[in-house]
């Protein structure tokens, strides 16, 4: 991956978390590693439980210490590594350089506060401005998703699904990240707020040059809103590139398989294209490369050891030892 | 905010009468002739017909039922204890405020040292500081409060002789009682308040509390603790009543004068009117606790606060306040 | 192009089919606590029932020469005023307290599970008579209704498990109504009958489950409380009496004598406590184990 230092915004490399639970270690995520330029977002798709969240979570420190544990890997924030950072400045960074809005808006806020309180708290906790100031300025990030006013005083419940996400989203930008992390942010939302939830996150990601990670299962979002897109299967990062390169000329069997399950409205087809198969229990992940089981293409190679990243076209990345093999066989397909 | 208390006032009305029913009811088919107990074995048959229609005892059910229902409601009268022929209502109120006293010092030390020792718990999930209290306060409330006392006067009034092991008179006397009874309370809320904190722990608006930035402490002490206490307030009211049991049978192993010796007493000696009068009358306080409770309940939940109050007329003071920042700048 | 053999397919049906009595089982057995708890509890049950077989000393049997001795080799809990051994008593007192406490929340669980599945499953006016006849028993305190039946009844075995029942019934229906309401809200339900699941599979597999695992936990909770409440009826007088060996009834029996014979009241209040302690230990550890949501 090529990395331009000065343009460069995060860099993860090599991360692993794993975690503890009745006994058995479930890794959660294997060796991954991506870079996220300025101004830029990067989509992470994938299926549910492949490790996207918690690569989130990993970024900001905000993982259940007990349960998970990180076992290898650094994130490089402006070229510092968050890991060795203690808990003090961490806290700094947290919803002041980099924020999250997480997945279900309908428990993402605490509902004893109001919700101009919360947002409010935040930008205290990272500024000096008085009070008054502060709610002012939550007052305008409320304007801002769209929310009146008058309502800084209301309580959570009192607010719908999409417009609790609204104010989710307020608190996260309210002290200006340079990079923001959505959780799947509109995956508990109906498909017309689904639109104007994501075009809201585009523009004010353009207005103030924001970095975006957005997780996602939903290729259309993708396409609505990225730049680069990682394709994650069980913890690991099987294809990476530009948005057109990866809608254009998917390469790892698994990307092919997501693309192939989009149903197309000009073609008839009987039965709809599913990936056969189940995503592998991470406790107990398969040997070599953990897509194998569910591979038409598999082979014994496919067994053996961890699969490297190979750079298929220039700045497209895939992680599949038929990768070369397979390229020429799409050449010929397209 | 009113409408919720009218409502609820009046709620407890019916709840109160039923109490009385429902008590007036199951002593009435104890067995037995408080007639022929008062009159005593030499009274002759005609004696104790006489005493009997004195009493009232040979009217119909109903009857007795609306006269006394009359008699409580409307004179607040409890009737006369067959014991000393003394106003069972006057007893009672004699006697309670001692029984109330080891109750509710049990209650605020549930509040003062169980609520700490659960939060403390609950955020050193698993350290050994944890484990201790919990098995302490498993142990605490597994024991039967009267055992505890037992054991406290074993110790502390004749090994030690630091305390005394009976009666009233000064503060000393009420010590032993209370630590007796208050200890399966302030267990029972360290565990109640340990397992309501761990819950909200885990809530995602923690998370998002911590993905703010904010320190551990406030992320504790404030997104989490204001809303683990809410179901907490609600525990306050039970454990109240569980208390107001708990003395009533401490009083009895420390011979204090309140309302469970008083009942005792009545019990062996089958005055029904003081057994009657005792319960409903305990029925009605901790009515009361619970009606106060559920106040504080609502008023500090704010979905269900917000039920009964208008459109709060601060919002517009914020905005307008506002508006006033935004002209001097 | 390549060649390749196809590698085998990942066998979708290796997990063994796991029921939910296993999982919970399973689950249960990993809280060590807990299964301390449930071995000391089937203990204590299994000397009680066998207690005349296994009991040193009769229960009834008087040694009036040896009264109110302390702990010794011959009798390891000591003897009372009068003379029986206290250890015996214990074993044998076993059969009244755990027995009351069983039977009580027995009788309470099943009464109360009913009206509570009425008020749930058929609403409306059936529903809120019930919840009102229940807000007037709760507005006494249990053990104050307790007392107040007990006072009524009389004392005795019999009178003592009414007296508990009727004070724990409103706890389990209204928690039997809650479970019933929240089941019907679940969506499990309509997709389980959207497939032409048979009535009787959707009671057996899906609500039964749910329904049962809050009783389970508060009928092992139940227990334990109304083995201190039975053991507070006897010691104020009503409940079950000396000599009966129930342990409430040793405890009144021997606080005369604490001055100089505390043994007579440590032993018997001691041995409530383990019985209490693990109930509830078990109680904890049955609500961790079935509780869906917790993920260890």
């Amino acid at each position: 991956m090529k990395i331009d230092d000065n343009n460069v915004l995060l860099s993860v490399r090599d991360l692993s978390v794993e975690y503890h639970a009745g006994g058995e270690i479930i890794k959660a995520v294997n060796g991954v590693s991506f870079d996220v330029l300025r101004g830029q977002t990067l989509g992470l798709v994938g299926e549910t439980g492949a490790g996207k969240t918690t690569i989130a979570k990993s970024i900001l420190r905000v993982l259940p210490e007990p349960p998970s544990k990180v076992t290898g890997g650094k994130i490089y924030l402006k070229g510092e590594d968050l890991f060795s950072l203690p808990e003090k400045q961490m806290r700094k960074i947290r919803g002041d350089v980099v924020s999250m809005v997480f997945q279900d808006p309908m428990t993402a806020l605490n509902p004893v506060f109001t919700v101009g309180d919360q947002i409010t708290e935040a930008v205290r906790h990272h500024s000096n401005l008085s009070k008054a100031k502060a709610m002012k300025r939550s007052v305008d990030m409320l304007e801002m998703v769209g929310i009146p006013a008058e309502r800084y005083n209301e309580y959570p419940h009192q607010f719908s699904g999409g417009m609790k996400q609204r104010v989710v989203i307020a608190m996260a930008l309210c002290c200006n990240p340079e990079l923001l992390i959505a959780d799947e942010p509109t995956t508990a939302l109906d498909v017309t707020i689904q639109a104007q939830v994501l075009d809201m996150i585009n523009n004010l990601k353009k207005e103030r040059n924001t970095s975006m990670i957005l997780i996602t299962h939903d290729l259309g979002v993708v396409a609505g809103v990225c730049d680069t897109v990682g394709v994650v299967y069980a913890g690991e990062i099987v294809e990476f590139g530009t948005k057109e390169e990866i809608f254009d000329y998917p390469y790892h069997p698994y990307t092919r398989g997501l693309f192939g399950s989009i149903p197309k409205l000009d073609v008839e087809v009987r039965r709809l294209h599913a990936i056969p198969g189940m995503p592998p229990d991470p406790s107990n992940l398969p040997e070599g490369c953990c897509f194998h089981p569910r591979c038409e293409h598999a082979t014994e190679e496919c067994l053996c050891g961890k699969i490297q990243m190979t750079e298929i076209r220039p700045g497209h990345y895939c992680r599949c030892c038929h990768a070369t093999e397979l390229e020429v066989k799409h050449a010929i397909d397209c | 905010m009113i409408r919720y208390i009218i409502k609820r006032l009046l709620l407890m009305i019916p709840v109160i009468l039923g109490v009385t029913i429902l008590i007036f009811t199951i002593m009435y088919f104890t067995p037995g002739d408080p007639a022929q107990l008062i009159m005593g074995p030499n009274a002759s048959l005609e004696q104790i017909e006489a005493k009997r229609a004195e009493m009232g005892l040979d009217q119909p059910y109903f009857t007795r039922l609306l006269n006394y229902l009359n008699d409580v409601f409307i004179h607040g009268d409890l009737g006369k204890s067959y014991m000393n022929n003394r106003s069972v209502s006057g007893d009672i109120l004699d006697r309670f405020p001692r029984t109330a006293l080891i109750a509710f010092v049990s209650v605020l030390l549930s509040l003062i040292v169980g609520i700490p020792i659960g939060i403390t718990s609950a955020v050193g999930q698993n350290t050994w500081r944890d484990r201790v209290a919990m098995v302490v306060s498993l142990l605490g409330v597994s024991m039967p409060e009267f055992w505890l006392g037992l054991m406290l006067v074993i110790l502390f009034s004749l090994k030690l002789g630091w305390l005394p092991p009976s009666g009233i008179g000064t503060p000393a006397h009420f010590i032993l009682p209370c630590v007796a009874c208050s200890f399966f309370g302030v267990a029972g809320m360290a565990r109640q308040t340990r397992s309501s904190m761990l819950e909200v722990i885990r809530a995602d608006y923690i998370t998002t509390a911590r993905a703010k930035g904010l320190g551990e402490i406030k992320v504790i002490y404030r997104h989490a603790l204001r809303n683990a206490l809410i179901p907490i307030i609600t525990i306050t009211g039970a454990a109240f009543g569980m208390s107001l049991g708990g003395a009533l049978v401490i009083e009895t192993v420390f011979s204090i004068p309140g309302l469970g010796l008083y009942m005792c007493k009545a019990i062996n000696m089958r005055d029904y009117p003081a057994i009657q009068g005792s319960v409903i009358f305990l029925a009605i306080a901790f009515s009361l606790v619970m009606l106060i409770t559920d106040l504080v309940y609502a008023l500090v939940d704010p979905r269900i606060r917000s039920q009964y109050q208008g459109k709060r007329k601060a919002s517009r003071h914020v905005f307008r306040k506002v508006g006033e920042q935004n002209g001097s700048e | 192009m390549f060649s390749g053999r196809s590698v085998n397919k990942m066998d979708p049906n290796e997990k063994k089919k796991e029921s939910f009595l296993y999982i919970t089982w399973h689950r249960l057995c990993k809280n060590r606590l807990a299964m301390v708890g449930l071995v000391i509890i089937v203990l204590m049950a299994l000397i009680a029932i066998f207690a005349p077989y296994i009991m040193p000393y009769g229960y009834d049997e008087m040694d009036l020469v040896n009264a109110m001795k302390g702990p010794t080799k011959e009798h390891w809990f000591g003897t009372d005023d009068f003379g029986r051994d206290i250890l015996s008593r214990i074993m044998y007192g076993g059969r009244y307290s755990l027995r009351i406490g069983i039977l009580a929340v027995g009788f309470a669980a099943v009464v109360g599970v009913a009206i509570g599945a009425i008020a749930g499953y058929y609403g409306g006016a059936y529903d809120m008579t019930i919840m009102r006849i229940l807000d007037v028993f709760q507005a006494v305190p249990g053990i104050i209704l307790s007392i107040a039946v007990s006072a009524t009844l009389g004392p005795g075995f019999t009178n003592c498990i009414i007296a508990l029942a009727i004070g724990m019934v409103p706890a389990f229906a209204r928690m039997e109504r809650a479970s019933i309401l929240n089941i019907r809200r679940m969506d499990y339900l309509e997709a389980a009958i959207s497939v032409n699941c048979r009535d009787f599979r959707i009671i057996v597999k899906h609500v039964l489950p749910n329904a049962l695992s809050p009783i389970i936990v508060q009928a092992t909770m139940s227990v334990a409380t109304s083995i201190l409440i039975a053991a507070s009826l006897s010691f104020i007088g009503l409940g079950v009496q000396p000599p009966t060996p129930e342990w409430g009834a040793m405890l009144s029996a021997g606080r005369n004598y604490i001055r100089n014979y505390p043994h007579m009241v440590i032993f018997p209040g001691a041995t409530i406590m383990l019985a209490v302690f693990s109930l509830n230990v078990l109680g904890d550890g049955l609500r961790d184990a079935l509780d869906p949501k917790l993920k260890q």
